[in-house]
């Protein structure tokens, strides 16, 4: 899942952008506005991080244009301004949420669930398909109850299938969601995570198609 | 400003009341007077117009008898007086007597008397001319009329004496006296009540101005206060706009620097979370160190804060020593070690003395504009710092070849917390705020202006009057 973080700090920048990796997403990080908004154009993102006070383009600036495009990308403002009419300014200009610097990683990182489940009308971060349970908040995987053991991409390849059930997912948005700008693509990255996802949970689960890509069927 | 020296009553209502008293007794004695001169002289006029018409009606009643005698032989050429004489029936002389004691009457005839009453002067003078006359006899003025009876050589005289007209005069002047003797303490208290009232509003005032507080600036309706006094209020009101304005500054500027502080804060909060939960040595290593550059900046913000507060407090300083050379040369040598480390040279032209101004100010202006060169300066190019004299200024000009600030945004800069688009990411926002700050309190200028080769780059430029602080 990918997250974009817009902060000129680049000690917070580089901080969150830490967390929200160890958490298992990918990020990119934008440091002015104007970087902010060229990445909203290039990619979709699950959910922005938008600090307010960015050099040249402000970040209220950047959530309208962002909001005047019709992206519905779910909005945390992250910043130290914390009057309340600034808050009222926040949210009528389109942030979903707003959270006052300092914040704590624990309830951020809870919030950026939330809107994500939100936005992909879910009730819960735990997926179920074929005895297979997906929880994304503690990002563990079981089979018929019993925990099994996946690496990292293949595990945010599983999330990004299984939260798009029913559905078929491209290679290369799979790749967008495994990699942020920084890094280097292998070419058989998906092809090595979906053999994996196989071998550990059944050769059934993930049905690919030529074209099309990969879809973890719905249960029927 | 000029001040005009006023001379201080140490009553408003005192003073007041003190030249109205003045006036208000000047305006009495110049009343009574006119009234007391205005009655002597009504009391002479009705006076001396009796005696017209006594003596008329004293020839009137004597006609006949004038004649009569004057047909006889003047065998009885005696004097006649009142009582021996039938020219008067006895209720007249009655009559005249009444008050005989202050007038009298003559006839003459040619140069003797022929008749006269038992009052007035025994000896008299022939009558000088005709009309008024006034003779002193026995310490007694009188005022007499004479009137010559037409063709005969008769004169009739009459006369009155002066003391009856001067008590008279003395009655109306104690008439007038007494009241307005009443009138003046009578009106003294009066008109303190008046303008003890009068200033009432000035008291209700100076109490409602008493009442506000820091928290209430809001202007004083002008409605509620005599016209008077609007100019007064509308000071005040100016005065509190002016208190509130420099008070909502400083609230923002507060509120800003809150603000400010709170994004190191939370990187600083984020860092020890995430420390807090790794596993891996190394990373934690690499962790916290980034965790002391946090707290490094978070630090460097707190110190310009401090600074941009305490510039205030040097306005009062009064310490002018300083020389710009000094300072600017002692601010290179501490930045080398900063301008090394990121390869930028530093070079320095214009040595001399340019003595005046804040020691303390001068540092911070040279040290600011030195690191924020140093800091957009890329590596291997050069910071360079000119000294120079021109038209009684002191200019100090700082050269880099950094990125350099749209002119558009070069207004900008100079507020607080602004960062510009090429803003280097260690800047708190505040360095050309506080050089602002100081340059102004020196009394000189700023600048920011492209470099005279048009390459890339910013030259600053500050100006600072010779004399050191301005005397404005």
């Amino acid at each position: 899942m990918r997250l974009l973080i817009a902060e000129d700090d680049p000690m917070l920048g580089a901080g969150l952008r830490r967390a929200l990796q160890r958490a298992g997403y990918t990020v990119d990080l934008a440091v002015t506005g104007d970087e902010a908004m060229a990445a909203t154009r290039a990619q979709d993102y699950a959910l922005i991080l938008l600090d307010l006070g960015l050099p040249n383009i402000g970040g209220l600036e950047a959530l309208k244009a962002l909001r005047g495009r019709r992206d519905p990308t779910p909005v945390i403002i992250v910043t130290a301004r914390d009057r309340p009419e600034q808050k009222v300014e926040g949210l009528d200009a389109g942030a979903d949420d707003y959270v006052v610097k300092p914040f704590d990683l624990d309830e951020l990182m809870a919030r950026i669930r939330a809107h994500i489940r939100r936005g992909e009308q879910r009730t819960s971060d735990a997926i179920s398909a074929h005895e297979v349970s997906v929880d994304l908040a503690a990002r563990t995987v079981t089979l018929k109850g019993e925990p099994v053991a996946v690496t990292a991409k293949e595990f945010k390849v599983l999330a990004a299938l299984i939260r798009r059930m029913g559905q078929f997912v491209s290679k290369e948005e799979l790749e967008g969601a495994l990699y942020d700008d920084t890094a280097e693509v292998e070419s058989n990255t998906i092809e090595v995570a979906v053999y994996g996802l196989r071998r550990k949970l059944g050769s059934g689960l993930i049905v690919t198609a030529r074209g099309l890509g990969y879809t973890i069927p719905k249960d029927t | 400003m000029a001040r005009r020296r006023i001379a201080r009553p140490t009553s408003l209502l005192a003073a007041l009341f003190g030249r109205i008293g003045v006036l208000f007794l000047i305006i009495v004695l110049v009343v009574g007077s006119l009234a007391f001169f205005t009655a002597q002289r009504r009391i002479n006029e009705i006076y001396d117009g009796q005696l017209i018409i006594g003596a008329n009606v004293l020839r009137a009643l004597m006609t006949d008898e004038i004649k009569e005698q004057a047909g006889k032989p003047s065998a009885g050429q005696a004097e006649f007086t009142v009582d021996d004489s039938d020219l008067l029936s006895p209720e007249d002389r009655e009559a005249f007597n009444s008050y005989a004691d202050w007038r009298m009457f003559r006839i003459w005839r040619g140069p003797k008397v022929v008749l006269r009453s038992d009052t007035g002067p025994a000896v008299l003078p022939p009558p000088a001319h005709n009309g008024f006359s006034e003779i002193v006899a026995n310490q007694e003025r009188w005022r007499i009329y004479s009137l010559p009876v037409p063709s005969s050589n008769v004169i009739v005289q009459i006369g009155e004496r002066m003391d009856i007209r001067l008590v008279l005069v003395q009655g109306i002047a104690l008439g007038l006296a007494l009241p307005l003797l009443l009138l003046i303490p009578t009106c003294g208290v009066l008109i303190w009540l008046t303008l003890s009232d009068g200033l009432r509003a000035l008291r209700a005032l100076i109490a409602e101005i008493g009442r506000r507080t820091m928290r209430d600036l809001s202007p004083l309706p002008l409605d509620p206060w005599p016209r008077d006094l609007h100019p007064l209020v509308r000071s005040i009101n100016r005065l509190f706009e002016r208190i509130d304005r420099s008070l909502q500054h400083e609230r923002r500027f507060l509120d800003d620097a809150a603000h400010q502080l709170r994004t190191p804060l939370a990187a600083v909060k984020l860092q020890t979370q995430l420390i807090a939960s790794e596993a891996d040595p190394v990373e934690r290593q690499a962790m916290t160190a980034q965790l002391v550059e946090s707290v490094d900046r978070a630090a460097g913000l707190t110190d310009s804060l401090l600074t941009l507060a305490r510039l205030e407090a040097r306005r009062g300083a009064g310490d002018t020593g300083g020389d710009l050379e000094a300072e600017t040369v002692a601010a290179m040598a501490d930045l080398a070690p900063v301008a090394a480390r990121r390869e930028v040279e530093l070079s320095f032209e214009g040595h001399g003395s340019y003595p005046g101004g804040d020691p303390v100010l001068l540092r911070l202006i040279a040290a600011n504009l030195l690191e924020n060169a140093i800091n957009h300066a890329p590596a291997g190019s050069e910071v360079a710092v000119r000294l120079s004299t021109a038209q009684g200024q002191r200019r100090l000009t700082v050269t880099d070849a950094g990125p350099g600030i749209p002119a558009a945004e070069r207004a900008k800069v100079l507020e607080r917390f602004f960062r510009g688009s090429g803003a280097s990411p260690k800047g708190s926002g505040l360095g050309l705020a506080i050089v602002g700050e100081a340059v102004r309190l020196l009394g000189g200028r700023l600048e920011l202006r492209d470099r005279e080769d048009d390459a890339p780059g910013l030259c600053v430029m500050v100006e600072l009057p010779e004399t050191g602080r301005a005397s404005a």
